[in-house]
């Protein structure tokens, strides 16, 4: 009886103790501790310096993710920013304190933002009717313009509406529309209460010249055309406006001709004379002119650049007010290399220009000069490095008048976009600040494994020998210098207690308690494999930042002189050998002349050099080491096989008439190599391929083993992929009874979502060997205007779309758990031993769909080490947040009835048709990370955590634990109260150990 | 068995629906227009974040916030559509809201999971909306508390313990004779007879099975 007492209770303090607490979310402390995150805006499309009244000047940009953003010139920093998603910035201008964007996304839309705060004033969508869309999409034919008195603005669009706004309240005065005219609409210019739209008419061969006047107030319309014949639009630019008049500007045959706006005289000055006398430089030039439009306010000063032949010479020209005659200013001469130029107006008013170029491959030199007064005011040599970030796009420059006792200066800053695509500023002899929004353009991400650090200094001291070299140290040598090794490293003994001891006080175990923390130029892992390196891709830069550190940039480097564009990164050989990690990014560069050639650049890893090995054919370039393919890569495999020597994994690339190219280790894997095919999304139809093997010499030939074509109009909307190596931990689900669910995991599964022109969602599991359809599911009434999306982790497949269902009376975004099984009773197991595809046997699917309160833009899950922690699906919302949902919730088996001890024992959740909209389950808490593409995630050493990375325009890297931190001390846990405790003990003991001896004493003797 | 009269008024009911029913050819389209309310969670308009959206059906149209609080959803033809607020920084409820071939604007309150049939309270038009709460991310900390320490298992475990120590001696003297005595063989026979494995198992597995076959299968 007393043992059945204790029993029972025991087993009621137990059962106290495995009630897990449920406790999501993160802490305010926490927040920006063990995630980093970074900000960008896309690569400038648009862009000025902008001095509102009463306030300092901002650099407001609209870039080509269709972000407009206001930036700090002085670090660099964003004040505030607006992504218009889906819609593309066509035009974005300043005026006082507020900025006007147009953009395009079913018609046009102007918005009016105050630029003080980043909020939006007023918004206009002016209406794609009778609009010639595919003009527009060339850009240019879109122009916006304040009147003189900041009242009005006037927008034109698609090259044939002008609409003029009520700037204050985006009220619309007059509409125009010019859909009618062949005449395609340029530029507006304003002047005098007049707006005049210069555009082009085709006929023949030639352009003439076309300018449409409005009336600023009642929009009456008057329509003059110039006596004109102009080859390229490039050979016209419109410069003033404003307080003054506007001129029209072009080339036509040996004569650049001038048109003052609202009259119908032409001035004309001969070529020919302005190459003899008056610029010298341009007696070289053997291209074309081209005109540079400064595009600085009501002013009339341009510039005329042309190629030489080994460089390029400019002038600088203005159209004389008075007599509206062309009028050379000064001739800016002849470098050997293209040359950058922007203008800008100092406080006198004063036109000061800008040349930019490259020196070498390190240099860049800055030319400033005054034009007006011909003066030149200063030349700078910036260093630069073309091998990161490539040639010189843009830039745009700022200037301010420097009073130094009596002398005058011209203190300049500048703005530089280059190749690829991230932002430079200049401040006189330096650089101030960059910001690499090369990343914007990411398209796939690596997650690089760093070496261990004890790997590293053998690597570096022993094991880089070569073995004939080993072999004539002898051992007492050896020995000697392994000792002197450690002596050397004795001396950071001190520093290694030390942090040691913090770390042990504070619990903090993000300090790393070697030394070599400090340097930061070796690369090792830390000691829960927190620290990795994320290389990312874009189409011609590869990027590498470090995780720890705040996602600083490690290496980059720039490919853009090869003219290939990256399709894909792997990883070939991981960091594990003594061998230095190996990544291979391949491009391909499409050559009209020469066909077609895929390029493979080695590079190592942890440096970026290029990485060579000795008995290799490899085609120089310029600067980069690649080996070269003469076909295009249609689709890129990493296979899970290693070539012997080089401990390098293989790479099979199919190419455009599909053959299949990759090594010789390839034929023992080649059995067994099944791929699929499709046209991707919006594709029709899929298709199944393996690798032919009677013929063993490359390129390989492959052989079609099934198609799958999809019923009539249905197109794919989205393809789950399975993650490559994925460690399950359990083959089944224990149930509450003690029985096993096992799962079906099959690696070769694809989920593929169709929608009908009936806007009816098909979801369908398809086995990839064979092409057989292993489930099928129908939801009606999916809008196909929010994106599908699918994600496959182990035996679970989850999409999530925007459903409209009117029978089941829902509207709302739904989200579809399946869990593949592989029988419908528990503890049933197919007959196999082995798993075959071959093998008629279909899983069991288990589904069950959940309301979702939030949109979703791409799920991803956690993956750790060996996938025992509960997955954790992680949802790039529509809110620009990240949510993450643990696998319970979304859990086919959750009963729709009340719990049993069972489904307790089982720890499932009762069903609910929604998923909770909990704020605490959002892992970026108050962060907005914007346009996110990816969610992409990595194991750590610690099994409980993963590493997660979302990007697309923001980076935000955090780490997550699914299941909390089940394999390191809570941070929680105070050391400082156990070791009081033990005190508190020790002193106890001491205190009351006398007593009990004397007391133990005594009763031996009484 | 239905009367003439009640036929035709059926037809017209039928017919008047199909007319409803019919989608508008022409490109009729309406605004729907709102403003952020103030309310103790909201108390100024500057404190919206300039990147707060409304958006209808998943962002099938969509506005930025004004700087003074106020929202222009333009071009929406009639349908019945979700309204969602996307802001980092305040809870806004959902809201369904109905716009008619007239233009007429009718908002609802609305619950995801609710059937879309089923129609909340009407609202007003224009749109006012009252933040709920603001968006809070954090979980508090839990510090030291007494209550946390007493239900801490080990101490728990510990008090038991102690309870066991002072209550067992009287238990076992209030024990009878006979008792005592079988307990006491059981003890001289196997002092470290309990089992918490085995027990446990038994309990996990729901106690089904009997004592035998536990014992057969450690023998």
């Amino acid at each position: 009886m007393v043992r059945l007492l204790l029993e029972t209770v025991l087993i009621l303090i137990l059962s106290l103790t495995i009630q897990v607490q449920y406790a999501f979310g993160i802490y305010a402390d926490q927040a920006g501790i063990n995630d980093w995150y970074q900000q960008y805006i896309g690569t400038p499309k648009c862009s000025f310096f902008h001095r509102p009244p009463n306030r300092g000047t901002t650099i407001l940009i609209a870039s080509e993710s269709n972000v407009i953003a206001s930036i700090k010139p002085f670090n660099g920093n964003i004040e505030w920013r607006q992504v218009l998603e889906g819609e593309i910035i066509l035009a974005f201008k300043g005026h006082n304190g507020t900025a006007i964007s147009v953009s395009e996304h079913d018609g046009y839309i102007v918005r009016l933002w105050e630029i003080q705060t980043g909020f939006m004033l007023w918004e206009k969508k002016i209406k794609s009717v009778g609009f010639n869309q595919i003009n527009s999409r060339n850009g240019g034919e879109v122009d916006v313009v304040f009147t003189a008195d900041g009242m009005n603005v006037i927008v034109l669009v698609g090259g044939h509406v002008i609409v003029n706004f009520n700037n204050i309240d985006g009220r619309q005065i007059w509409r125009s529309d010019l859909a009618e005219s062949p005449t395609l609409l340029h530029k507006l210019v304003e002047h005098n209460q007049n707006i005049y739209a210069i555009g082009l008419k085709k006929s023949s061969k030639f352009y003439s010249i076309e300018v449409v006047t409005h009336d600023v107030q009642t929009g009456v319309l008057k329509s003059t055309s110039l006596s004109s014949k102009i080859g390229h639009i490039k050979d016209m630019i419109v410069v003033g406006g404003g307080s003054n008049t506007g001129f029209i500007v072009w080339k036509e045959g040996q004569y650049v001709r001038v048109n003052r706006l609202g009259s119908d005289t032409i001035e004309q000055s001969s070529l020919e004379s302005l190459y003899r006398n008056v610029i010298p430089s341009f007696a070289g030039v053997i291209g074309d002119l081209e005109f540079v439009n400064l595009n600085i306010s009501s002013r009339t000063e341009f510039l005329i650049q042309a190629p030489t032949a080994n460089g390029n010479s400019a002038a600088v020209f203005k159209i004389d007010l008075e007599s509206g005659r062309l009028t050379a200013l000064y001739d800016l001469g002849h470098r050997n290399s293209t040359s950058i130029y922007s203008g800008a107006l100092d406080k006198s008013e004063q036109l000061i220009i800008s040349r930019t170029r490259l020196l070498s491959k390190d240099l860049v030199k800055v030319e400033i000069v005054a034009p007006a007064h011909r003066l030149a005011l200063g030349s700078h040599e910036i260093s630069y490095s073309m091998a990161v970030s490539g040639s010189i796009k843009k830039s745009l420059l700022d200037v301010t008048t420097k009073k130094n006792n009596e002398t005058t200066s011209v203190a300049y800053r500048m703005l530089i976009v280059s190749d690829d695509g991230s932002i430079h500023f200049f401040k006189e002899d330096s650089i101030a600040w960059n910001r690499e929004e090369s990343l914007t353009h990411a398209t796939e991400v690596e997650f690089l494994d760093l070496p261990e650090k004890k790997l590293w200094t053998q690597e570096v001291d022993e094991l880089d020998e070569q073995s004939e070299e080993s072999e004539t140290i002898s051992p007492f040598a050896r020995y000697v210098r392994r000792l002197m090794n450690h002596i050397e490293q004795l001396k950071d003994f001190p520093d290694y207690l030390i942090t040691y001891v913090q770390r042990f006080a504070t619990g903090n175990y993000s300090v790393d308690p070697s030394p070599m923390t400090k340097a930061k130029t070796s690369l090792y892992r830390d000691t829960f494999g927190f620290r990795k390196l994320l290389i990312f891709m874009t189409r011609t830069k590869l990027v590498a930042l470090d995780t720890s550190n705040k996602g600083q940039i490690v290496w980059s480097r720039y490919f853009g002189g090869t003219k290939s564009e990256f399709q894909k990164i792997f990883v070939v050989r991981s960091s594990t050998v003594k061998y230095p990690p190996v990544i291979v990014a391949i491009g391909v560069q499409k050559n009209l002349d020469k066909g077609n050639i895929t390029r493979l650049f080695r590079l190592n890893a942890l440096t970026g050099e290029d990485f060579i090995t000795d008995h290799e054919i490899v085609t120089h370039t310029e600067d980069n080491i690649s080996f070269s393919i003469p076909t295009i890569a249609h689709r890129i495999f990493k296979l899970p096989v290693e070539e012997p020597d080089e401990r390098t994994h293989i790479i099979a690339l199919l190419d455009e008439d599909l053959k299949a190219s990759s090594l010789k280790a390839f034929q023992k894997f080649s059995a067994s190599f099944y791929f699929t095919l499709s046209d991707g999304i919006g594709g029709k139809s899929l298709n199944g391929y393996k690798v032919a093997i009677e013929k063993i010499s490359q390129p390989f030939s492959i052989s079609r083993l099934w198609k799958l074509n999809f019923p009539e109009g249905n197109t794919i909307v989205a393809i789950g992929h399975k993650p490559n190596h994925e460690k399950v931990a359990s083959l089944g689900r224990v149930l509450g009874n003690r029985s096993v669910l096992y799962k079906y995991l099959n690696p070769h599964i694809v989920a593929v979502a169709t929608l009908s022109p009936s806007t009816s969602l098909d979801f369908y599991l398809i086995d990839t060997i064979k092409g057989s359809i292993l489930y099928h599911a129908v939801h009606d009434n999916v809008s196909p205007s929010h994106p599908v999306q699918i994600i496959q982790v182990e035996n679970t497949i989850m999409y999530h779309f925007w459903s409209e269902d009117q029978e089941k009376q829902e509207k709302g975004y739904k989200v579809v758990v399946c869990d593949l099984y592989e029988s419908e009773k528990p503890d049933e197991r197919f007959d196999n031993l082995n798993f075959t595809s071959f093998a008629n046997e279909r899983p069991h699917v288990n589904a069950q769909a959940f309301m979702f309160p939030y949109g979703v833009r791409t799920i991803g899950v956690t993956t750790t080490k060996n996938g025992i922690p509960i997955r954790e699906f992680l949802f790039a919302l529509d809110t620009y947040q990240v949510f993450g949902l643990s696998k319970r919730f979304l859990d086919p088996r959750r009963p729709q009835r009340t719990l049993t001890s069972e489904d307790k024992e089982e720890m499932l959740i009762p069903y609910e048709p929604t998923i909770p909209d909990n704020k605490k389950f959002i892992l970026s808490y108050n962060l907005p990370i914007y346009g996110i593409r990816q969610i992409a995630t990595s194991p750590a050493l610690l099994e409980s955590t993963s590493l997660v990375l979302a990007y697309g325009l923001d980076l935000w890297f955090t780490r997550e634990a699914p299941s909390k931190t089940f394999d390191v001390l809570s941070e929680d846990f105070s050391k400082g109260t156990l070791l009081a405790t033990i005190l508190g003990l020790v002193v106890g003991i001491l205190i009351t150990k006398p007593p009990v001896r004397r007391k133990n004493i005594n009763s031996r003797w009484y | 068995m239905w009367s003439t009269p009640r036929l035709i008024i059926f037809c017209f009911v039928l017919l008047s629906i199909s007319f409803l029913i019919l989608p508008t050819t022409s490109s009729d389209s309406f605004k729907i227009e709102g403003k952020f309310a103030l309310n103790n969670v909201l108390k100024d308009t500057s404190h919206l974040e300039p990147t707060t959206k409304v958006v209808l059906d998943g962002g099938k149209y969509s506005t930025f916030v004004r700087k003074d609080g106020k929202f222009v959803i333009d071009n929406v033809p009639p349908g019945s559509y979700l309204f969602e607020v996307l802001s980092r920084k305040f809870i806004y409820p959902r809201l369904r809201v109905d716009v008619d071939s007239n233009g007429e604007i009718r908002p609802f309150v609305t619950i995801i999971g609710s059937e879309w049939s089923n129609q909340g309270p009407s609202l007003p038009y224009p749109l006012e909306l009252f933040a709920r709460a603001p968006a809070d991310y954090f979980i508090p900390r839990e510090g030291f508390s007494i209550t946390s320490l007493l239900f801490n298992p080990y101490i728990i475990l510990m008090g038991f313990g102690v309870i066991l120590l002072l209550v067992m001696p009287k238990m076992m003297a209030n024990l009878d004779q006979a008792a005592l005595q079988e307990l006491q063989q059981n003890q001289a026979q196997n002092p470290f007879d309990f089992d918490l494995s085995s027990s446990l198992a038994k309990y996990l597995s729901g106690g089904n099975e009997d004592d035998k076959s536990s014992n057969n299968k450690r023998n």
